[in-house]
């Protein structure tokens, strides 16, 4: 709206914008928004697998390492292809519970040693819970170490 | 002289600062009330740009009522892999109930299916499932996607960050 044009002699020039629309279709955006929003993302953990009865005996395999979960919930790793004394190392469970923070800790420590280790296979038993197995494939992955298998033993 | 002096004798504080009626007398004054709408404006376009950048993903996953997916930190976001859904012992693809022996034959047809969604022709699939169930219970379609050719078994899980 303009308003103006007095015939006195001071003339105003006032622009006034009708805001009214804007909110409500800014009202309406905001509706949709928020109704169509996805509030739990999910996202997925890639795992790579063999295809049927791919021979990897005579390959040149890369540096990698072997995790096991056990059934009392402590870890078993195991360095392949690593030039190294030590190969195996064990994280035991804390009350029972897989102890995380120490898997976290080594996983660490074991990247920083071995930069190259870029592959780990995960062997589950039987008994290993889902969300446990899922939970050691991403800690190597927070560890980067990226390409992850997954074999029932 | 006397009227003046009675008016100044008895101003009111109160009317004299109210809004509507200052004075208190009886001359009728329209009332118009203006609402600040501009920084209501913003506020608004703040919260629909905000709500447009962080609208997610474009695929999405339904959930199955039951099903209580593990968490991760370091996920990827959802693609068009197919899903495939354990639940109460059963195998589902694409809502339906798929026999544990007719596994491998249900995943070969959905790769060929599905063939075009793939990048390099490497068929992947998705499997949800609940956090709380034995590994040994996906064995089934981790063998038969292997033999069905799907080098990719991605995992749903709920993103933590």
């Amino acid at each position: 709206m303009i308003s103006g044009g007095n015939s006195g002699n001071k003339k105003t020039l006032e622009f006034e914008l009708n805001l009214v629309p804007f909110i409500d279709m800014l009202s309406t955006c905001l509706s949709f928004l928020l109704l169509t929003a996805v509030w739990t993302y999910v996202g997925s953990i890639d795992t790579t697998q063999a295809i049927g009865a791919e021979n990897t005996a005579k390959a040149n395999n890369p540096p990698s390492v072997v995790v096991q979960l056990d059934k009392d919930n402590s870890f078993e790793f195991q360095l392949k292809d690593v030039k190294t004394n030590q190969r195996n190392f064990v994280v035991k469970a804390s009350q029972g519970q897989p102890n995380w923070e120490r898997v976290n800790k080594f996983l660490k420590t074991l990247k920083h040693t071995y930069p190259e280790l870029k592959t780990s296979v995960v062997l589950t038993r039987p008994e290993v819970t889902y969300g446990h197995t899922i939970k050691i494939v991403d800690s190597l992955k927070k560890a980067d170490i990226l390409d992850v298998g997954i074999s029932p033993i | 002289m006397k009227n003046n002096f009675a008016k100044a004798k008895f101003r009111s504080p109160l009317k004299e600062g109210s809004h509507i009626r200052p004075f208190g007398n009886s001359i009728k004054k329209t009332i118009v009330g203006t609402l600040a709408l501009t920084s209501l404006v913003d506020a608004f376009t703040i919260l629909v740009i905000y709500l447009v950048v962080n609208s997610g993903p474009g695929e999405t996953l339904d959930i199955e009522a039951g099903i209580n997916l593990p968490t991760a930190n370091v996920s990827t976001d959802l693609d068009s892999s197919p899903v495939v859904t354990y639940k109460e012992g059963n195998f589902m693809i694409d809502n339906k109930i798929v026999n544990t022996k007719d596994l491998t034959q249900a995943l070969s047809n959905l790769r060929e299916k599905t063939k075009s969604l793939f990048k390099n022709g490497e068929a992947s699939i998705l499997v949800q499932a609940d956090e709380n169930i034995a590994f040994d219970k996906l064995q089934p379609i981790m063998v038969a996607s292997s033999y069905a050719g799907i080098r990719h078994v991605k995992f749903a899980v709920l993103q933590k960050d």
